[in-house]
């Protein structure tokens, strides 16, 4: 217990003070004339105004008035509660009274601030200052409660996002379950070649990390798994995780890599080389696949989805490691945070007919120019035309499915930049002509603009404006077999024809799908772009309304390996900061349920947002879970006989108060 | 079958459209009820000009057509269509405009009630095609050309962009069709009077791209359309590319002679296409 119990008492004596707030309140607000004002009122033994009640003198004062003068009651009217009430609660804790016998009268952003006349303001100040007294008479001591919480942490997707949020908790000591969808992890990043403004090698600093992740003690991997259920809340989450059947024995699989090299259903499109390779029905995505392991594509498989009498790759295994018969496993794990990093998903440019993504070979997206340049890729990083050519001139367009109003409205942030990578790579593989068309150039990061400078150094050609058209139509017999890319210089207003070789199509990022189900999942709420929304866009961005959950990466919205990176371990702090006390603190301000008014309705139940209520069928009553309630007050306007009320939010404090305002 | 017809102005003039469109429909069986006392629908120019006149225009179609007894009205030219089918949208999405139209037709003693849906002549007689018997005219690759209205910006009867039904069509009544990337390109339309050099630009780059990608012949479903790629080439694009319509090639398959179909009407001729021994 946290707080004291006290004695409960009769008759209220109550101190107010009114705060100067060095100029904020003061010369607007005639203090002095509001402290008399509030003399008068019932029960009120005390009233004072001071420069700043916040500091340490100020604080002072009201200890000293409680123990000398008896107060059991205080009211302090300054600024907004979301800025002191915690300050001045504290104050009357270390006085010996219960923190709830206080109330706080809003005179600076509700008074001082928002009324041009002194007179007015005064009179407005006096009026909230008498509603808190009014209301503080009736307050009841509440009682808060300390939850125990289970020192683990889920984390939910394993690309560059989750693997460092895992990273940094698991370094801090908690157990973390790490579960990732697809059969390694690595994510996004694990496809990519160079990395922006630096040009340092994707897999160089990525690889580690994964080896790391594998190795590290603390972290259970659950690769080519799904999240289940939920259950729980802040600090005691249960989570069911179900594990995907592999069809290979992870703990005989030596990753020899033979099922894989004898497997004969080999025409099969390789979702990690972007469509651009083929692999076969057994098969790690990449050969630095964590774990090692191979996974049995079961709708390509001969032997499981063709029902054909195939089985080399359980003939050939050394290890017995095949198991046909593997069926899908669900575990659950308890766990005290959850971080949710599932990423994002890159955008679909068939949809845009006039840039011929899918009808013209050399028309690619930018995930797919990063395997073709990419040294694991399907050409060994060889950069080449499909007929085997070296391109002459390329074209890259930015803004593909991002800021158009018919697609994306929001910019997706990292195109610009690995666009001017991709030019300064192209350049430097292949002394190809770079012509970048752009709306903007969009290069806000540390190092960015001087990556933008030293690629115009180099000689790429930009272009603002939206390209109009790609078509095979050429001006010219000899460019037959090009592409065209038709579009507007804004600049100098002319319309362009340039015929390229190669165009690259800088697709923006949409939301990972499955996070629509995870969100509900989680209860987790999303924007109106799909992107999980964070408890506050500036002073909580990896906070979740949702207490104990985070978030991390790019399901947030779009943002660049460093961002993703900082926020991840920003994800980490904040779980590990709310469980390393080893307990929560459970809100005081809850719902409370009459036992002997319940009728057993349920109607509580149903509108409850935060599963907080429970039935017990022995009594036939709702039961609030302490833990998990928040006070929304739902409850209290569904119940039909009065019976769920608020703590704090009683009907004589909310009546007493509104009774001095109106 | 009998629908509602709205030729529109360029429908008679052309090379061959009334003609084939005639001989095919008596073929199939579809009788054509023409808008009595119909007025030209405005074109491309009249939305950008004043809107309740341009609705007015159309408009008046839509109240005949109801008085003939029609709630749908068939056109067989891109502008026609879709400067029909935009006053459709129209009314049917502005209250108010619909009230102020009605008003307008009042004064002149026509009652609007309700609006039409507006179709293709190609949608039509695409349906009513039988697929061809003997594949005689499968030696003639044919670019199809959509222009730019048919599919934009109402996307009824396909894709924006890249369209495909002309190329289905073109299949089933027995003709092979060139894939190309012109289809919806634009032609100049009515800028070609003008601005003629800069829309010859236009009309090369289109002719071009369909006899490179194979093309014998082009086949078109709106009278400008066929108009610019028809008589550009005469005056030197340098390409020898026959632009025929829909219904004409329909004809074909049907078994109706060239001469019936109107199709010694071309400036660039190539009757040898279409002789079978």
């Amino acid at each position: 217990m946290t707080s004291q119990n006290q004695p409960k008492t009769s008759i209220p004596k109550i101190g107010v003070y009114v705060c100067h707030c060095g100029m904020n309140i003061a010369p607007k607000v005639n203090v002095e004339e509001v402290a008399e004002h509030v003399k008068a009122l019932p029960h009120v033994v005390v009233a004072r105004d001071y420069k700043f009640m916040c500091s340490n003198p100020g604080q002072d004062m009201i200890v000293n008035d409680i123990k000398e003068l008896g107060l059991n009651r205080v009211v302090v009217a300054s600024c907004s509660p979301r800025m002191h009430e915690k300050t001045f609660r504290n104050a009357l804790r270390k006085a010996g009274l219960n923190p709830y016998y206080f109330q706080m009268a809003n005179v600076r952003e509700q008074a001082s601030w928002v009324t041009k006349d002194s007179v007015e303001a005064t009179e407005k100040a006096k009026a909230l200052v008498s509603a808190a007294v009014t209301r503080v008479a009736f307050h009841q001591p509440l009682l808060t409660r300390e939850v125990k919480v289970e020192k683990s942490i889920l984390v939910v997707g394993g690309g560059i996002a989750g693997m460092q949020a895992a990273l940094t908790s698991a370094q801090a000591g908690y157990q973390v379950y790490l579960v990732e969808r697809e059969p390694s992890i690595g994510g996004h990043m694990a496809k990519f070649d160079k990395t922006f403004p630096t040009l340092d090698c994707a897999a160089c600093i990525m690889t580690p990390k994964m080896v790391d992740v594998y190795q590290h003690p603390n972290i259970h991997l659950f690769t080519y798994s799904e999240i289940e259920k939920v259950e729980g809340f802040i600090g005691n989450f249960e989570v069911t995780v179900k594990m995907k059947p592999r069809y290979v024995d992870m703990t005989k699989c030596t990753g020899c890599g033979l099922c894989m090299e004898k497997c004969p259903t080999k025409k099969i499109t390789s979702e990690f080389n972007e469509g651009l390779s083929k692999r076969t029905a057994i098969y790690t995505p990449f050969p630095q696949a964590v774990p090692n392991v191979p996974v049995i594509d079961a709708e390509n498989c001969l032997t499981l989805g063709k029902g054909k009498k195939c089985g080399v790759c359980a003939k050939f295994c050394e290890s017995t490691a095949i198991d046909f018969d593997q069926q899908p496993e669900f575990k659950t794990v308890k766990t005290g945070a959850v971080i949710v990093a599932t990423g994002f998903k890159a955008f679909d440019p068939g949809s845009i007919g006039y840039y011929g993504y899918g009808r013209y070979p050399e028309v690619y997206t930018s995930l797919e120019f990063e395997r073709l340049n990419n040294a694991t890729g399907p050409t060994a990083g060889k950069l080449v035309m499909k007929d085997g050519r070296t391109p002459q001139r390329v074209a890259i367009v930015h803004c593909v499915g991002s800021r158009d109003q018919r697609h994306k409205k929001y910019c997706s942030r990292v195109c610009c930049m690995y666009s001017m990578k991709f030019a300064h790579l192209i350049h430097e593989k292949t002394g190809a002509e770079v012509w970048e068309f752009y709306i903007d150039i969009r290069s806000p990061g540390k190092n960015y603009e001087e990556f933008y400078n030293r690629v115009q150094e180099e000689g790429v050609k930009f272009v603002r404006g939206r390209v109009a058209e790609i078509t095979d139509m050429t001006d010219d017999p000899k460019d037959r077999g090009r592409l065209t890319v038709v579009a507007e210089n804004s600049l100098t207003r002319r319309t362009l024809r340039i015929p390229v070789d190669m165009v690259i199509l800088s697709v923006g990022m949409e939301p990972s799908p499955g996070a629509e189900d995870l969100g509900r999942l989680m209860g987790v709420s999303r924007d109106a772009d799909g992107w999980f929304n964070e408890l506050h866009a500036k002073l909580a961005p990896v906070a979740t309304p949702m207490t104990g959950v985070f978030l991390a990466g790019c399901c947030q919205g779009p943002k660049d390996i460093p961002d993703t990176v900082a926020q991840s371990m920003g994800a980490a702090g904040e779980a590990i900061a709310l469980l390393s006390k080893g307990s929560v603190t459970t809100q005081a301000e809850i719902s409370n349920i009459d036992e002997d008014l319940c009728t057993g309705c349920k109607s509580c139940i149903a509108v409850c947002s935060y599963s907080a209520i429970g039935f017990d069928e022995v009594r036939r009553i709702a039961v609030v879970n302490e833990a998990l309630c928040m006070g929304c007050g739902s409850c209290s306007a569904a119940c039909l006989s009065s019976a769920a009320s608020v703590r704090h939010f009683s009907d004589k404090q909310v009546m007493g108060e509104l009774e001095m305002l109106l | 079958m009998k629908i509602c017809f709205y030729p529109g102005c360029s429908f008679a003039s052309s090379a061959g459209y009334k003609e084939s469109t005639e001989a095919v429909c008596a073929k199939l069986g579809i009788e054509l009820c023409e808008i009595t006392d119909w007025n030209c629908c405005g074109a491309t120019v009249s939305f950008g000009e004043n809107t309740i006149r341009a609705l007015s225009l159309s408009s008046r179609h839509f109240a005949i057509a109801q008085s003939m007894g029609f709630s749908e009205i068939v056109t067989g030219c891109n502008a026609c269509y879709a400067t029909l089918r935009k006053a459709v949208d129209v009314l049917q999405n502005d209250a108010d405009l619909f009230d102020r139209t009605k008003h307008v037709l009042e004064q002149i003693g026509i009652t609007l009630a309700a609006v039409p849906t507006i179709r293709h002549l190609f949608e039509i007689i695409s349906c009513a095609m039988p697929s061809a018997a003997i594949e005689s005219y499968k030696d003639v690759p044919i670019a199809a050309y959509y222009g730019c209205q048919l599919t934009r910006p109402h996307q009824d009867l396909d894709r924006g962009d890249h369209p495909t039904v002309l190329e289905t069509f073109l299949e089933k009544i027995g003709f092979t069709a060139t894939s190309h990337s012109a289809k919806t390109s634009c032609c100049g339309a009515s800028h070609a009077v003008i601005h003629t050099n800069e829309c010859r630009v236009l009309t090369q780059r289109i002719l071009r791209e369909m006899e490179g990608k194979g093309a014998k012949a082009v086949t078109t479903i709106c009278p400008l359309c066929q108009f610019n790629l028809d008589q550009n080439q005469s005056k030197g694009v340098g390409t020898n590319l026959p632009v025929t319509y829909f219904t004409q090639l329909a004809g074909l398959s049907l078994g109706i002679s060239p001469k019936e179909l109107g199709m010694n009407k071309f400036l660039v001729t190539a009757e040898k296409v279409w002789t079978r021994p």
